[in-house]
């Protein structure tokens, strides 16, 4: 009787995940709607225009003071945009009336404490209607309990650890839009076994708690998956906030490794990479966080050259496939060239992609859900969000797996490249992302199914 | 020399390098506090000050080597304004006043750092003749860090001189034990405080710029430095130049040679020894007080 | 009048220390503040070097005021101090414990009375000798020395020594003694204080005997040996 259950379960996994990929393969739901973009030209993230009164509220719960207050303002502008996008719209029609939609920044500080008392504010004082969060999945454990506790919507879109959607600590009321840990290690294992299929020697290097952990558990998995020929001739986890990584350099450069993987983020990826330029090494870095182009800029084209990463707003080259994509790309760029001011005037704004695009792109699916919904219920967005699916501007389409929230996505590897070499992806004049570092030129698409969110299997619903 | 004897030197001069820059730290937290019986908990706030401060000579002149000197003693220059304005009309109220007024103060350059300079990583660049790498029997290392164990070297010997072979030096010996009696027998302690306070403040802003090449100069930089300098001198006893000099290095040596045999464990390996220590002798290696 | 301390009122926190204390030293005298312990007799002098802060009353000193300045103030208006404990700097030599005591850094030159280093080891060769060593090996009656000596380094015009003879050895209580007299004779005003009445007796020209925070008798010695109740309820056990 026992071994019968087992062997059901299984089963209804199984014929889960098929049904699943089932309409990834179909179109998907509902698509960002270009041609419909408004005149973008009065939006300034220094001084934007909030509505208020009867409005949709989406409270940013992110750090916004702090050693990583630019966090939060990369996330206000984000969704601010397409907040923007859609007021000038006319707004979201629901439960029997036309709403605006009004983002709040809700400053956690980084400390759990301060996130969770925020949060509870942002519910029984400013009455918000989505929870949106946030770096750090320790807060953003707080953001999906203050959600179950109040049954508000959470959406995690910067959060990458998959324990927060296991069988612990999930709560339907949260959904997961960004990638995940275990995936992305996944992701590079398939890309460097699958696609690439040259390098052979790997070093891990990732910061020592439970998120660096997770980031090289995955890519372990994966290798053993996609990549079995490959050797791991070294694996280390160093304290958070290290001030000298030259003996983990030491190391990687006596191992023979061919690629560094690592899970870290700035500014210890910042530092890591500096080092190990100036230590001579010239090795790749396969990462997540290397990326933050104010920084590329100071590594120069030499440096960056060759840094591989895994990216959650990608789509197959060229960036450009059609005018609306121009046109959208051109309203926030011209805006970025000739009005915004500090912080948002650097090379980190320049483009609406990357991990900006894709917050603002897990936004407008929120609010496409919400419309959908046509209702501000959380019951019914949950009903209306579980199992949707929803294209982005470029073609990428994002799939939400009801029985954990998870949300099912390509990805993509992207190769840096000099800026000459930029133009395979970057299709446009001046055709090249950045001309003083290396960035964007091959892409490769890692399929969806081959990196499916891990599931919990003790996640019973 | 073999590849695997080469790995095994670089980490012992990396550990070197490490251990000096934090020496350059400790010193003046330890001096400090030998001296004026306050833990300046703005110590590590001066250092991060003096990296923006090099990033800002940087940007304004160019010159690596300005900025070498120009921003120690600008930090320098704080250090001394913050002793004479505000540390010397709290000293009055005791110790609590002065630790509380260096919370203070450590939290206003924090927040004065975020308003000129934001919250986002800056990044210093190394001057030409610094990049690069040296090849010595099969070794190579990079210029830069040989270059700041040379300059840690000089400040260490100013500092020697200073502190062994001038006046300066012997009233502040003397008054690490005594400053009541250095008073007394007709000294302006005042003034020598707040000279060391400044020469305290310089050290930290050397170590400041000497790091701002190899770390990024981000707001959490003070924090990043800090606890390890504190570290240090709890180890090595509170007031104890010596202490924190040999703690120091071991501290470095530690984490670069943990890293390599038993990277697991390296995260920890300070605590570990600064907890053996304080169960053997509670005053740290040389300390003489509680 | 060289010192002249008036009415004067010291807390320690809510702890009235000294109650409007009364004291005068004149040029070339040789003045001895008694009285049991706790009574004030340290804080007396650490009010008249700055080192505690009196908080009204008046110091002064050749005529000027010199209340509540910072110690180093009053050393280098004239008065030298030598503190209950030593206080000898323990990392530094015998010879640096001495430039420690010299004003400014600089030697007093072309006054023959003046303290040289030459005087101070004539009057105390034991420092000669010891010069090179740190101050944390010297003997308690050696450390007694130094501190007086490094004092005198300073030239100062008179001398606040505080217990010079404690915790010292029969024998070395004599050549503190002793030492003090010479000191002295070699024209330094002093004011100590001493709860060894044989020791203060025999050196001081004048006393001052000190009940809890205030005055309680002043006068010669041969007038205190005339009051022996007095020494016996402000001095004898």
């Amino acid at each position: 009787m026992r071994t019968g259950r087992k062997i059901l379960v299984v089963f209804a996994i199984f014929s889960l995940l098929l049904m699943l990929n089932l309409p990834k393969a179909l179109a998907a739901n509902a698509k960002y709607d270009a041609a419909g973009l408004p005149d973008m030209s009065d939006f300034d993230p220094s001084n934007p225009i909030i509505p208020t009164g009867d409005t949709i509220k989406i409270a940013i719960v992110a750090s916004f003071s702090g050693p990583a207050a630019i966090v939060g303002e990369i996330y206000f502008i984000s969704v601010q945009w397409a907040a923007h996008d859609i007021n000038k719209r006319g707004g979201i029609l629901v439960d029997g009336k036309r709403k605006k939609i009004q983002v709040i920044r809700a400053d956690t500080q980084s400390k759990p404490a301060v996130a969770k008392k925020v949060c509870e504010r942002m519910i029984l004082k400013e009455h918000v209607n989505v929870l949106w969060g946030t770096n750090g999945s320790h807060i953003m454990k707080v953001i999906n309990q203050v959600a179950k506790k109040y049954g508000v919507i959470a959406q995690c879109a910067a959060a990458l650890s998959d324990e927060l959607y296991d069988a612990r600590n999930f709560t339907r009321y949260s959904f997961m839009t960004s990638f995940q840990t275990n995936q992305i290690g996944r992701a590079a294992a398939y890309y460097y076994g699958q696609i690439r299929k040259k390098e052979k020697k790997f070093y891990i290097l990732c910061q020592d708690y439970l998120f660096g952990h997770s980031m090289a558990e995955g890519f372990k998995e994966g290798l053993k998956l996609y990549y079995p020929q490959a050797q791991l001739v070294g694996e280390d986890y160093h304290k958070l906030f290290l001030t000298d990584f030259a003996p983990y350099l030491t190391k990687i450069k006596a191992s023979g490794a061919e690629v560094v993987y690592t899970g870290d983020w700035i500014p210890d990826a910042a530092n890591l990479l500096v080092q190990a330029r100036q230590a001579g090494i010239k090795l790749p870095f396969a990462n997540i966080f290397l990326d933050e182009p104010n920084f590329l800029h100071k590594v120069g084209v030499e440096g960056t050259k060759g840094l591989l990463n895994i990216s959650q707003f990608g789509a197959p080259n060229p960036l450009f496939k059609n005018d609306l994509q121009i046109k959208f790309y051109k309203a926030w760029n011209d805006l970025w060239k000739t009005k915004w001011k500090a912080p948002f005037n650097t090379y980190l704004f320049k483009h609406p992609l990357g991990n900006i695009g894709s917050y603002m792109f897990q936004t407008y699916w929120l609010l496409s859900v919400i419309e959908r919904a046509g209702s501000l219920d959380p019951e019914k967005i949950i009903k209306q969000w579980e199992g949707d699916s929803y294209e982005y501007i470029s073609g990428k389409v994002m799939t939400m797996r009801p029985v954990d929230h998870k949300a099912i996505q390509d990805l993509h590897a992207f190769e840096y490249v000099p800026p000459a070499e930029q133009k395979q992806s970057f299709n446009i004049p001046p055709y090249s992302y950045f001309t003083g570092c290396s960035n964007t030129g091959p892409i490769s698409t890692i399929p969806a199914e081959k990196i499916m969110p891990k599931l919990d299997p003790k996640l019973k619903r | 020399m073999d590849s695997t004897t080469a790995m095994y030197v670089a980490q012992g001069i990396h550990g070197l390098a490490y251990g000096m820059i934090l020496f350059l730290v400790a010193s003046g937290l330890t001096m400090i506090f030998g001296m004026m019986g306050i833990l300046n908990l703005a110590h590590a706030a001066f250092f991060m000050l003096s990296a923006y401060f090099s990033y800002q000579a940087l940007a304004m002149t160019g010159n690596y080597w300005i900025a070498l000197l120009a921003a120690p003693l600008a930090t320098a220059v704080v250090g001394v304004l913050v002793e004479r304005f505000l540390l010397r009309k709290v000293h009055a109220f005791g110790h609590v006043g002065e630790l509380l007024l260096t919370v203070g103060v450590s939290l206003v350059i924090l927040d004065a750092v975020k308003a000129f300079w934001g919250t986002e990583s800056l990044y210093v660049d190394l001057p030409e003749s610094l990049k690069g790498l040296i090849h010595v029997g099969g070794l190579e290392y990079p210029v830069y860090r040989l270059f700041v164990i040379g300059l840690a070297l000089v400040v260490l010997f100013i500092m020697a001189f200073l502190l062994y072979r001038t006046r300066l030096g012997m009233v502040v010996r003397a008054a690490v034990s005594d400053a009541d009696m250095v008073n007394a027998l007709g000294i302006n302690v005042p003034l020598v405080f707040m000279l060391v306070f400044g020469i305290g403040t310089w050290m930290a802003g050397v170590a400041g710029v000497a790091i701002a090449p190899i770390l990024t100069v981000f707001p959490g930089l003070a924090d990043q430095m800090g606890m390890d300098a504190f570290l240090v001198v709890v180890t090595g006893g509170f007031g104890s130049l010596s202490g924190a000099f040999i703690i120091s290095l071991v501290f470095g040596e530690l984490s670069s040679y943990g890293v390599q045999f038993i990277s697991a464990l390296a995260p920890v390996l300070m605590f570990v020894l600064m907890a053996i220590i304080l169960v053997i002798k509670p005053t740290g290696l040389f300390g003489e007080r509680e | 009048m060289l010192l002249e301390v008036k009415d004067l009122n010291t807390y320690y926190g809510s702890s009235h220390a000294l109650q409007g204390m009364n004291l005068q030293v004149d040029e070339g005298e040789l003045v001895a503040l008694l009285g049991r312990n706790g009574m004030g007799k340290s804080t007396t002098l650490k009010s008249i070097m700055g080192l505690v802060k009196p908080r009204s009353g008046s110091v002064k000193f050749r005529g000027v005021d010199i209340t509540g300045l910072a110690p180093f103030k009053v050393a280098r208006a004239g008065i030298g101090y030598v503190p209950e404990e030593r206080r000898i700097f323990p990392t530094l030599t015998v010879f640096d414990n001495l430039m420690m005591g010299v004003k400014r850094g600089k030697m007093v030159t072309g006054d023959p009375d003046a303290w040289t280093l030459e005087k101070i080891y004539s009057h105390f060769p034991v420092l000669e000798k010891r010069r090179r060593q740190k101050g944390h090996t010297l003997s308690g009656g050696e450390q007694q020395m130094l501190a007086i000596a490094r004092t005198l380094m300073g030239n100062p015009e008179l001398l606040l020594v505080d217990e010079p003879t404690e915790g010292l050895a029969p024998l070395m209580v004599k050549e503190v003694r002793d030492m003090l007299a010479d000191v002295h004779k070699a024209g330094v005003s002093t004011l100590f204080v001493e709860h060894n009445l044989k020791v203060a007796m025999s050196l001081a020209q004048r006393l001052y005997l000190m009940g809890k925070a205030h005055l309680a008798f002043t006068g010669t010695v041969e007038e205190l040996d005339a009051q022996p109740e007095i020494r016996e309820k402000y001095l004898e056990v």
